[in-house]
């Protein structure tokens, strides 16, 4: 394989700006889009300690995402894991209720394809 | 955020809805994301044309067929073709279809259903991957496997055609859904006050005869009115009554859109889905949550990294 090669597999999934501090740190993700984007947006935009966060992706052929966060009293790292955390606690949610009503669909007769 | 209550309704084989009430739509929406653009399925890949003397030029045929769904129940079993341990391909990342059809009669369509499957009898892995072919609804008289081609007599048309995992962000020939819809539910109300000046008493007692359970008619005053209204407001109508005052409205060639009013309301969603066929609308569901999680999973793992 060339050097090339190598350093772009290399290339981090998350990383900080040069400019990023502990309280106001932008995060640059490979791979991801507005999927993930968006989510964790509306996860960090309902934490109290947050007082801006934004997301965007520069350039639609670059597969990055740039997520901007600003923080008082907790670092900006503290409250990305936190909606990371409440994220996957709203999917876990979804998951168990809807098997919840599926397991009773099935309980009271219901025949599903 | 966490939704109180999840409905799910199938409509037939390929088509069911999702009702979510308490939850904000950006999560639903990464799940529509998800569900369109990284659930895994199978498709073929590759495919090497030995003789082609069809009118269609080999990529035309090679992209009718790339698109053509394949049943994924299994795929989880597979491997990625680029994170195989094998050379090119083999029985754990791929499978292999054969197509071989020499024209004797005046004209010969080619469908899905002769596409040979060779994977060896032992590979049950393998044979599970047959074609969907039939993706219309169980109501629709016409249900014919998919159509590839159409040969004249003495067309000759022979290739290998190998069938990969992959998802639809790489190529949208490996997405599992064909329609996916996302929206706020609708609610439906009736001016029935505006509705009674325009009607004599014999439409009234013949849009009570279609509604009974709705509407009730006053004999001394002549008046419609609900059966049952909650908290003093007017009851909302479901989907059959409504679907059964439009049509009558329509017969009498009254405007429908001056008596019925829709509200959406922020708190209930409802995700449509369409399926291919390649896999069921629950195990889409239930693989995209997983995705999800997989994801989140993955960047909380880098950011322990670098602290």
């Amino acid at each position: 394989m060339s050097g090339a090669d190598e350093e772009f597999l290399d290339q981090p999934k998350l990383e900080t700006t040069a400019e990023s501090t502990d309280f106001s740190t932008t995060f640059v993700i490979r791979d991801e889009d507005h999927t993930l984007g968006n989510s964790l947006r509306i996860c960090l935009n309902n934490n109290p300690k947050v007082t801006f966060c934004g997301y965007s992706v520069p350039h639609p052929l670059e597969n990055k995402l740039h997520l901007h966060i600003q923080t008082k009293e907790i670092s900006a790292s503290e409250a990305l894991k936190s909606a990371l955390r409440e994220v996957m606690g709203i999917c876990d949610h979804v998951g168990a209720t809807f098997e919840a009503a599926e397991d009773q669909y099935y309980r009271e007769g219901g025949t599903g394809h | 955020m966490r939704p109180d209550k999840v409905v799910w309704e199938e409509f037939s084989e390929f088509q069911a809805q999702l009702t979510f009430s308490g939850v904000e739509n950006t999560i639903i929406n990464s799940l529509r994301r998800t569900m369109m653009n990284e659930v895994p399925t199978l498709a073929i890949d590759l495919v090497s044309i030995e003789i082609n003397t069809t009118i269609f030029h080999d990529e035309f045929i090679s992209h009718r067929l790339g698109l053509i769904p394949l049943n994924s129940g299994k795929v989880d079993k597979f491997r990625f073709n680029r994170e195989c341990e094998c050379e090119e391909r083999c029985e754990a990342c791929s499978c292999i279809f054969s197509l071989d059809i020499n024209v004797l009669e005046k004209e010969k369509l080619v469908f899905s259903t002769d596409l040979k499957n060779l994977s060896s009898e032992e590979n049950l892995l393998g044979k599970s991957v047959v074609p969907i072919h039939n993706s219309g609804s169980e109501k629709s008289s016409f249900s014919e496997p998919i159509l590839i081609a159409k040969l004249r007599n003495g067309q000759r048309l022979k290739l290998l055609a190998i069938a990969k995992k992959g998802i639809g962000k790489e190529h949208s020939k490996w997405s599992p859904v064909s329609i996916i819809r996302l929206e706020n539910k609708p609610f439906f109300f009736l001016d029935l006050y505006k509705l009674e000046q325009k009607l004599n008493k014999k439409k009234k007692k013949e849009l009570v005869e279609i509604l009974p359970n709705l509407l009730q008619l006053d004999p001394i005053r002549e008046t419609l009115s609900y059966k049952k209204r909650i908290n003093d407001k007017d009851p909302y109508i479901n989907n059959t009554s409504f679907n059964l005052i439009i049509k009558w409205l329509s017969n009498e060639r009254i405007d429908s859109e001056e008596f019925i009013k829709i509200y959406s309301e922020n708190n209930q969603i409802l995700l449509k889905i369409e399926t291919t066929g390649a896999l069921s609308n629950k195990i889409i569901f239930k693989n995209s949550i997983e995705i999800l999680k997989q994801k989140l999973n993955l960047i909380g793992i880098h950011l322990e990294k670098i602290q």
